[in-house]
């Protein structure tokens, strides 16, 4: 028996959380078949957009009585009635455990939703065991399975991406979309789609049209690997933090479009001799793209741990992958400086060096007004240090 | 992106007038929508009243992310640990070893062991028939000197028993013992905050010379479990009046409940009770009501007609709260709620009958989603409670949950002065509703 607990620190967003931050702004409904109250959890930590938004994220309020003599009709009464009144683009269901747990056929119940109000519906059966990756990455297939418009692919834009894993539980409410939107223009690269931040139903139809997609999170991944298999569009996998890890995100872009090639995961060759353990903790592509900046800008040689259990592919041979607060507290037993979210902090061993980088899917809202935008500027990173 | 609200739903369309509506069930269960406004406490923040005692949840990570985050928030996460369910767990009869090996690996983790462990399973563990009891027996005999105490966060339960919020004010009296009885004295049960000092409760008692205990005054474990030596539990809230018949059967102790309420009668009643049960000398309740009513008649005129809405997280007694102020010449336009608990069943009818323009809004219906206003953008309301600012855009908050602490004719004069002072003040309402836990620490 070896259980995963935690003494101290936080749980990552779960799977459901994922499905609902990705699909938020899209004009869709997005319901979570789980029991009144637990919605509280993904509308007060994880999503930030209440105020001046259309979304619509609902809760089936289960009760013990639904789950003993699974009571679907009523779900999808409820569903119906609805969609009847707030006209969605779409409706998606997802679930937690308990359902997950009944075995409840969430893809059944999609079909006999779209059958009676001719809404697209469709499913994604998660069971809030698994981080929000997982959900963003279903949500984003079974969302471009049924809106990709083909006819895109046919009229090719040169230079233009598509930003794909864009959710305020990776990406600071705090400009950071802009600083990423502006590196690419000033780059002369289009804009065709972001997935899925300031961009409406229609302009994410339209994706197959770009050239290139630029995946942010991890999240993304599956969504980038759709569309290199059914429209050829190739990808890189990172952000341009800082100064160094801009360069070499500008140049993965252009190779991807000349030679059809993707990045999984943005590597940069040591600069020289560093030294002392140097451990990034944080989402993978984020981590790994923060990694790059630092080995080039500052000749840190930072290892990354991946602790969302993702795709391998998304790190280099020498990054890790850890699931548990003891599995991580042993990993980096050793440092001299960790790179985190601030709530790793009492994980850190005594005397390591911390730079805090507050991450929304972690910490949620306790360190928002904290989050820095690291996005294609010059950063004083050893200001950022602090002694744990 | 990001659309304005507009055109979506007619919020209105789904409010009732009171004249029309049906007792118990205002509006029928839908999907559901969580509003953003967060000052109700949580299980989390009521355990957390319990001193030098740690809360390990059990439960699924997206279970789990609400709990420790509402921890992290108010700077506690130095008392709060998991054990995160996987999903061969749910098939391989593993629920128990796993609870017990993971409460075991945190506990030996511990620098010092706590005073008590509140171990909180969720819904997943009943339906999956998980032996709960064996789990902390199990975790007793390993560590002895911690008091566990079996929790449960199981919201799919919510309509099968007692709702969650009633759970939690049960289970936060657990881990206490029958002491020898100190004379005198007395307990109050359920509270989230303590009394206000001024409250005629709290000076009735004091005055004849009772201790007065409460889970809000205490500052350690012993002192909590001096709370099993009192003679007397009294609650006044709904949802703690069955923690505190557990607790006074289990204990066998006297209970006393004299329900929070806005009805005149209905407090001198509570305190007729009060002095006849424990002996006290009774003050001048005339007099009280009095200056009660004084307060009621400067602030309606102070108020010039401004329409009120009052929400259910304010107070559960939201329609005993509507009816004194209509009666005393508010205009009260709006009220915000989805049931009517029992105790509010003669204010229904009463409030039907003389007032049934009274309009009842949904908070959860799907279509609310589109009422949540930008602040400001409502502010001719006046506002008592959080829900009621954020379905109106009004930033004149009377920022209460819970009955705000106040009891009584004193509780009346203290929400009247409250309302003159939100009359006079714009609160930022954006900021403010999002803070969790109403008086508790944030981090935010």
């Amino acid at each position: 028996m070896n259980p995963v607990y935690s003494k101290a620190i936080s749980c990552y967003a779960s799977d459901t959380a994922g499905v609902c931050s990705a699909l938020f702004e899209l004009g869709g409904m997005t319901v979570v078949h789980d029991a009144s109250g637990c919605n509280s959890t993904y509308s007060t930590f994880d999503e930030p957009r209440w105020y001046n938004s259309d979304s619509m994220t609902y809760i089936s309020a289960l009760t013990e009585k639904d789950v003993v003599c699974g009571n679907d009709d009523k779900l999808i009464d409820d569903i119906v009635r609805a969609a009847g009144e707030l006209h969605p683009a779409f409706i998606m269901l997802t679930c937690s455990v308990i359902p997950f747990m009944t075995g409840c056929d969430l893809d059944a119940i999609a079909r006999e939703v779209e059958n009676s109000c001719h809404v697209p519906a469709f499913a994604v059966t998660l069971g809030g065991m698994t981080h929000y990756t997982v959900g963003m990455n279903q949500a984003y297939c079974r969302l471009a399975e049924r809106f990709l418009l083909p006819g895109a692919a046919e009229n090719k834009i040169p230079r233009s991406v598509n930003i794909l894993g864009a959710t305020p539980l990776d990406l600071p409410m705090n400009g950071t979309l802009e600083s990423l939107k502006m590196f690419l223009q000033r780059n002369d690269f289009s804009i065709q789609s972001i997935w899925s931040m300031g961009s409406t139903l229609d302009e994410l139809a339209r994706s197959a049209g770009a050239e290139v997609n630029l995946v942010i999170s991890s999240g993304a991944v599956e969504l980038a690997e759709y569309m290199f298999k059914e429209y050829n569009i190739p990808f890189v996998c990172a952000q341009p933090i800082g100064v160094a890890a801009a360069e070499r995100v500008l140049s993965a872009l252009e190779e991807a479009i000349k030679l059809k090639r993707n990045t999984f995961c943005l590597e940069a060759p040591p600069r020289g001799r560093d030294s002392g353990k140097k451990y990034i903790i944080g989402e993978s592509v984020f981590a790994r793209s923060l990694a790059v900046a630092l080995q080039q800008e500052c000749n840190w040689s930072c290892c990354v741990i991946d602790p969302l259990a993702g795709r391998r592919e998304l790190l280099t041979a020498d990054d890790l992958q850890k699931n548990s607060e003891t599995e991580l507290e042993l990993a980096i037993a050793d440092a001299e400086l960790v790179i985190a979210d601030n709530m790793y902090e009492v994980i850190v061993p005594e005397n390591a060096q911390m730079l805090k980088i507050p991450h929304t899917a972690f910490s949620g809202r306790c360190y928002r007004k904290q989050q820095l935008d690291l996005i294609d500027r010059t950063i004083d990173w050893e200001s950022l240090l602090c002694r744990k | 992106m990001l659309k304005s609200l507009t055109g979506k739903s007619n919020i209105d369309q789904h409010a009732v007038r009171i004249a029309d509506a049906v007792y118990p069930q205002l509006f029928a269960p839908e999907l559901e929508f969580n509003a953003p406004a967060r000052g109700m406490w949580n299980i989390v923040h009521t355990c957390m009243l319990i001193p030098e005692t740690h809360q390990i949840f059990i439960c699924a990570q997206g279970c789990l992310r609400g709990v420790i985050l509402t921890a992290g928030e108010m700077n506690a996460m130095h008392r709060m640990s998991f054990v995160a369910i996987r999903e061969h767990e749910l098939f391989d009869g593993s629920l128990e070893e796993s609870a017990i090996e993971g409460v075991t690996a945190i506990l030996n983790k511990m620098e010092k062991l706590p005073r008590a462990v509140a171990v909180f399973f969720s819904c997943v563990q009943l339906f999956a028939g998980c032996d709960l009891k064996a789990v902390i027996k199990e975790l007793s005999a390993r560590f002895p000197a911690v008091d566990f105490f079996e929790c449960l966060m199981h919201p799919t339960m919510r309509k099968s028993a007692l709702t969650p919020d009633a759970f939690m004010r049960k289970q936060m009296y657990g881990a206490l013992k029958a002491k020898p009885v100190q004379k005198r004295s007395i307990a109050i049960i359920g509270n989230d905050r303590a009394t206000a000092e001024s409250s005629e409760l709290i000076l009735m008692l004091k005055q004849n010379g009772f201790v007065v205990r409460d889970i809000t005054y205490c500052r350690n474990y012993d002192e909590y479990l001096e709370l099993g030596s009192c003679e007397y539990f009294l609650c006044y809230h709904t949802v703690a009046q069955a923690g505190c018949k557990v607790l006074s059967d289990r204990l066998q102790r006297r209970m006393i409940y004299l329900p929070l309420s806005y009805s005149f009668e209905e407090i001198k009643s509570n305190y007729q009770l009060l002095s006849d049960t424990l002996g006290l000398d009774l003050p001048d309740l005339t007099g009280l009501q009095s200056v009660a009513e004084a307060e009621l008649q400067q602030t309606c005129k102070y108020l010039n007609n401004m329409p009120v809405a009052i929400d259910y997280t304010a107070t559960l007694r939201n329609l005993s709260l509507a009816r004194l102020l209509l009666t005393h010449g508010f205009n009260v336009k709006r009220v915000y709620s989805d049931v009517v608990i029992g105790e509010e069943a003669a204010d229904f009818e009463f409030l039907q009958t003389h007032y049934p323009d009274l309009m009842i809004y949904p908070t959860v219906h799907p279509a609310m989603r589109f009422a949540v206003q930008k602040p400001g953008s409502g502010d001719e309301f006046l506002c008592i409670g959080q829900k009621a600012a954020c379905f109106t855009g009004s930033r004149h908050l009377v920022n209460i949950v819970s009955g705000g602490g106040w009891y009584g004719f004193d509780g009346i004069r203290q929400l009247c002065a409250a309302m003159r002072q939100a009359k006079d003040e714009f609160s930022d309402t954006e900021e403010l509703i999002q803070l969790k836990g109403w008086g508790c620490a944030s981090c935010l």
